[in-house]
């Protein structure tokens, strides 16, 4: 079967600055040589540090920026290096969220348009009533009630927030869900509530996903493979479930040996108390 | 050495953090673990004195007997960098960005009157070899944009331990670090604490940083102690429904073997906390008394302020 998303031999490269008149230009390589495959209805999760280069993959993914070499292919069709005019159909099928959705969202709008923005592109001839109507349900199944369309991004907490954005994500179904960080800003008692929402709705609307995170735990819990960078070089790929059991790369032992680990809590079951090995 | 006794900041009369008592020892590490509002870093501020103008503090704060709470500026001036030491999340925020490193370290020794200036120059090289700067001779000279995240923050741990205090408050020191910068970090905070036998807060969000530091953990939410205890107690057996919560929530597996059990509900906006317990709204044991009456201490294997929980026997 053809993967949603396949990457072969990505490369991207950003100029520095000068150092002199008549200096050459040096690069930065961000990504090296990426290539991977993911399967419809799978999570592909891409851990590494700051400027590992997993954010500059992710828009690459999307076709926000066009790789110096290689390519990416969704549902087996070329969508990278094309001019905006070609990758516009398939915009809608392909979305992603952010970090911080404060930034993301437009402060002077109602989210409720806001939510309904990408609506607009995606299906022009829907009628006022019906997009009203998706959004409403939109709304519902993210967690939130469908009368604080009037609302304006503000008027939210960062969990909220994080709802609105993947509400305006999943509004046009797309077929691919690119999520950078989407749990970094959240408090922990949250986190766990956007986690599930995410992975509920992925068994949902049958979608594909890529998950960038720092956070281990995170990648664990919602991907089904996981890709660890290093200055923009793929260290190590593998299965969820072989790579925290076995992880053979260097880099990726030290990453998880750098993780504090938390004891177990198992408050009423355990008369040891204390001491519990790391789980 | 450092006693708190019912410390409560307010502002514009509505509580920020409520009747918080706890005692910390020469070198022992107290944990502060809070989420976004639960007034962690409100505790920092009050115990250095720096809290922001319009927020009013009131019980008290011992330090090695002395009395801080309405202490006059100038004489907190003399015992901030001295007698107590505070580092802070983004050190870009809190080094000066026009004065080099060096000189920012030395700073304080000449304020405090331990050392004539080129003493303290040379003892700012010493302290910067110390947290591990490369090549702090040259370094000295630098000012805080030519450093990287992770050098910077050890700049500003060489600046808080200059003056040797007995208490070092760190707020949130790795929350902005990378993984691998973050246990480095770690361990050269515990070299330190265990070198000079000095005290320490460690304010966090992440649980498993605290269970890396801490002797004593103390959990705050919505502006209230909900338990505290010895660090393996309230995490390893935690009694209290928000601890418990908390802990169900960290991812620890994948979703398609164990699904998280997240608290329901958000944060509370600490401008509408009920007069009672502050997790009352998102909590399986909440009732009409929860929202309305204080939670009473109850003491065990850990302390925690419920009105349902009992500790487990200690």
């Amino acid at each position: 079967m053809t993967p949603v998303l396949e990457a072969i031999h990505l490369h991207q490269a950003y100029p520095l600055p000068r150092q002199g008149l008549f200096e050459r230009r040096q690069r930065v390589q961000a990504v090296r040589d990426v290539s991977f495959r993911l399967e419809e209805g799978q999570t592909l999760g891409i851990v590494g540090e700051s400027g590992s280069g997993k954010s500059t993959l992710a828009r690459l993914l999307v076709a926000l920026e066009k790789p110096r070499s290689g390519e990416v292919l969704f549902r087996g069709e070329r969508i990278s290096g094309l001019p905006e005019r070609s990758i516009r159909p398939v915009r809608p099928l392909i979305q992603m969220i952010f970090q911080d959705p404060f930034g993301s969202l437009d402060p002077r709008m109602r989210i409720g348009e806001s939510i309904a923005e990408p609506l607009g592109v995606a299906e022009p001839w829907l009628e006022v009533g019906e997009r009203a109507g998706r959004v409403a349900a939109m709304l519902e199944r993210v967690g939130l009630q469908p009368d604080m369309v009037a609302r304006y991004p503000h008027q939210f907490s960062g969990g909220q927030r994080q709802r609105i954005a993947i509400a305006r994500a999943l509004i046009t179904k797309p077929a691919l869900l690119v999520a950078d960080e989407p749990v970094s800003a959240l408090d922990v008692s949250v986190q766990a509530q956007i986690l599930n929402l995410l992975f509920d709705l992925k068994l949902e609307f049958g979608l594909s996903m890529v998950v960038i995170s720092h956070d281990l735990a995170v990648i664990r819990y919602l991907c089904d493979e996981v890709i660890v960078m290093a200055s923009g070089q793929v260290v190590e790929q593998a299965a969820t479930s072989r790579l925290f059991a076995a992880p053979q790369a260097e880099y990726t032992r030290a990453l998880m040996a750098a993780m504090p680990l938390l004891p177990d809590a198992r408050p009423e079951t355990d008369p040891a108390g204390g001491d519990i090995s790391p789980g | 050495m450092l006693v708190l006794r019912d410390l409560s900041v307010s502002f514009r009369g509505r509580p920020v953090l409520r009747n918080l008592s706890l005692d910390l020892a020469p070198g022992e590490t107290l944990g502060l673990v809070g989420e976004s509002g639960s007034g962690k870093s409100m505790t920092a501020l009050a115990l250095m004195g720096l809290l922001p103008p319009g927020f009013v503090a009131s019980g008290s704060i011992r330090l090695d007997g002395h009395e801080l709470l309405g202490l006059a500026d100038a004489d907190l001036c003399r015992l901030r960098g001295r007698a107590m030491a505070m580092i802070f999340q983004e050190p870009m925020t809190a080094l000066n960005p026009v004065l080099s490193v060096g000189a920012q370290i030395a700073e304080g020794l000449v304020l405090h009157g331990l050392m004539a200036p080129r003493a303290a120059r040379e003892e700012a090289i010493r302290l910067m070899e110390r947290v591990g700067l490369p090549d702090p001779v040259r370094r000295a000279r630098s000012y805080p944009h030519e450093l990287s995240g992770g050098q910077r923050q050890r700049a500003m741990i060489a600046m808080a331990i200059a003056c040797r205090p007995a208490l070092l408050i760190a707020d949130e020191p790795t929350s902005a670090l990378d993984v691998s910068l973050q246990v480095e970090i770690l361990a050269l905070l515990r070299e330190i604490r265990d070198e000079t036998g000095m005290a320490m807060i460690f304010i966090s969000h992440d649980l498993s940083v605290i269970h890396a530091m801490a002797d004593r953990a103390l959990v705050l939410y919505g502006g209230l102690a909900m338990e505290s205890g010895p660090t393996r107690h309230v995490i390893g057996r935690p009694s209290h429904p928000y601890t418990q919560g908390l802990m169900a929530a960290i991812p620890r597996g994948n979703a398609h073997t164990g699904r998280l059990r997240p608290i329901p509900g958000q944060v509370p906006d600490l401008s509408r906390l009920p007069p009672g317990c502050p997790f009352a709204g998102r909590c399986a044991l909440g009732d009409t008394r929860c929202a309305e009456m204080p939670p009473p201490l109850r003491t065990g294997l850990t302390a925690l302020h419920c009105h349902h929980a009992e500790p487990a026997p200690a």
